[in-house]
């Protein structure tokens, strides 16, 4: 498998918003973490690579194929359970293999006892985690290539968070698989991606490797007079407060090389997300 | 095409005991008193159709459709299908309660006629704008075309030709006519939809 995901130049203009240029490649066996915060273009984007929406330029590719041909081998998870309440589980299990072309009845079918989903329950009688996961099971039983997660693991109880991730972890273990979770709570992100992209407002500002991006980032805590001293290329965002300040800085080793006596620490995703999107640069 | 049509049938049957009664007091009506059931069926079958985009609009079931394999195509396609279906047993059931009389087969073809022009009119409509503005759409369509049959029926009752039978030979052509030009219509309009 080439790139699970491709876009080269994507733009998605709707006027007051525009989302890109977006230039992403997601190899297989690989997940991408994407976050962003509200009104980011994260949603834009994810129906930009379904074809949900269509690109106003560029385009975007998945499993190696123009997007509406790949969909076949594509699960989506959107961040709202797509089934109507009205219905039952059971009901929704004798629909979904006239969508999908591989439907693997069977593999549903342990998904449902390993989800604990019964066949009888209607949705609407279904909590927003057991929502979520029959819509993750209806995605995964059609033996996807690629799976797209948009805001997935949101509303759930840390239990059964951990429970889909591993889920995840056990899909992207296959060399063919890929996957794509968008999503806000960061330390999901950090336990699962391989690569994370930020998305702020319709551009990707900060993208690579989880662990290379947590190596190269740095928190700085200090007084205000000697944050003057950081080298503005390498701040990112810095906010004061009553008793000092903090910066987050992209380079962490010219920052100990630069000021070998502040103290630099490790920072989170999160701290990326919130520096670039509320911090003061000047 | 089978997933669509199962789901969409799912969602029809939800209220089927709410139908049945429904429609059980209707034939009684029609059956015991001088009640005309076909009107009262070309509503109950276009609301069933309606809902459908309810339906849709509650779960953001188009967007999951949009990305599914074939999807947008797919489910313009069940939906047409489901309508022809809803359609067909109404004018069985209609059939029936007039008790299969040749004049009950005429009524069955005038209101399925009807019923088709109507359905022509909504899928489309509600395709595009969804099913708040649909709404609007169909009872500005309901007024126009009630309207249309009134003037063309008085036009030909003042020429000596029956009520029905002019009805007959207007109704049926034009609903079949507008549920082909219908159909390529909705698939356009969702095949460029962005959801």
């Amino acid at each position: 498998m080439g790139y699970a995901i491709e876009t080269r130049g994507m733009i998605k203009d709707y006027g007051p918003f525009t989302l890109g240029p977006i230039d992403l490649a997601l190899p297989g066996g690989t997940i991408l973490g994407l976050i962003g915060e509200n009104g980011a273009g994260k949603s834009t984007l994810i129906k930009c690579l379904l074809g949900i929406a269509r690109p106003t330029a560029g385009e975007a590719r998945l499993l190696d194929r123009p997007a509406p041909q790949a969909l076949g081998q594509v699960g989506y998870v959107p961040d709202e359970c797509p089934f109507s309440d009205a219905l039952r589980v059971g009901q929704v299990e004798r629909f979904l293999p006239g969508l999908f072309p591989g439907w693997d009845g069977a593999l549903f079918t342990d998904y449902l006892a390993r989800f604990d989903l019964p066949r009888d329950r209607k949705v609407k009688d279904l909590s927003r985690g057991m929502k979520m996961k029959l819509t993750i099971a209806a995605a995964l039983a059609h033996r996807p290539r690629l799976l797209v997660l948009d805001e997935a693991t949101a509303g759930l109880d840390p239990v059964a968070r951990d429970e889909i991730l591993e889920e995840f972890l056990r899909f992207v273990s296959d060399e063919d698989h890929a996957l794509l979770i968008f999503s806000h709570i960061t330390s999901d992100l950090e336990k699962l991606c391989d690569y994370v992209v930020y998305l702020h407002r319709g551009r990707l500002t900060v993208q690579g490797a989880k662990d290379e991006l947590l190596e190269r980032y740095g928190k700085v805590t200090c007084a205000r007079a000697e944050l003057a001293r950081i080298d503005p290329a390498i701040l990112v965002g810095k906010r004061a407060g009553e008793y000092g300040c903090q910066a987050l800085v992209s380079d962490r080793a010219a920052l100990r090389e630069s000021c070998p006596d502040l103290a630099v620490d490790r920072c989170t995703l999160e701290d990326i997300m919130i520096f670039t999107t509320r911090g003061d640069r000047t | 095409m089978r997933g669509f049509l199962k789901r969409d049938w799912a969602l029809i049957c939800v209220n089927l005991r709410f139908y049945l009664l429904f429609l059980a007091g209707a034939c009684l009506l029609a059956v015991f008193a001088n009640f005309s059931i076909g009107p009262c069926l070309i509503l109950f079958s276009v609301i069933n159709v309606m809902n459908l985009f309810a339906y849709d609009e509650a779960n953001h079931w188009m967007d999951y459709a949009a990305a599914a394999p074939r999807g947008r195509r797919t489910v313009v396609d069940a939906r047409y299908l489901l309508s022809l279906c809803v359609g067909g047993a109404m004018a069985v059931l209609q059939v029936a309660v007039e008790r299969f009389s040749a004049q009950a087969l005429l009524h069955a073809l005038v209101f399925g006629g009807g019923y088709l022009l109507y359905t022509a009119v909504v899928l489309p409509v509600f395709f595009r704008f969804g099913s708040a503005k649909g709404r609007m759409v169909l009872i500005l369509a309901i007024a126009a075309l009630s309207g249309a049959a009134v003037a063309a029926a008085s036009a030909l009752e003042e020429r000596g030709v029956h009520f029905h039978s002019g009805l007959f030979f207007l109704f049926l052509p034009l609903g079949v006519a507008a549920m082909l030009a219908s159909w390529p219509i909705s698939r356009a309009v969702v095949g460029r939809k962005e959801f």
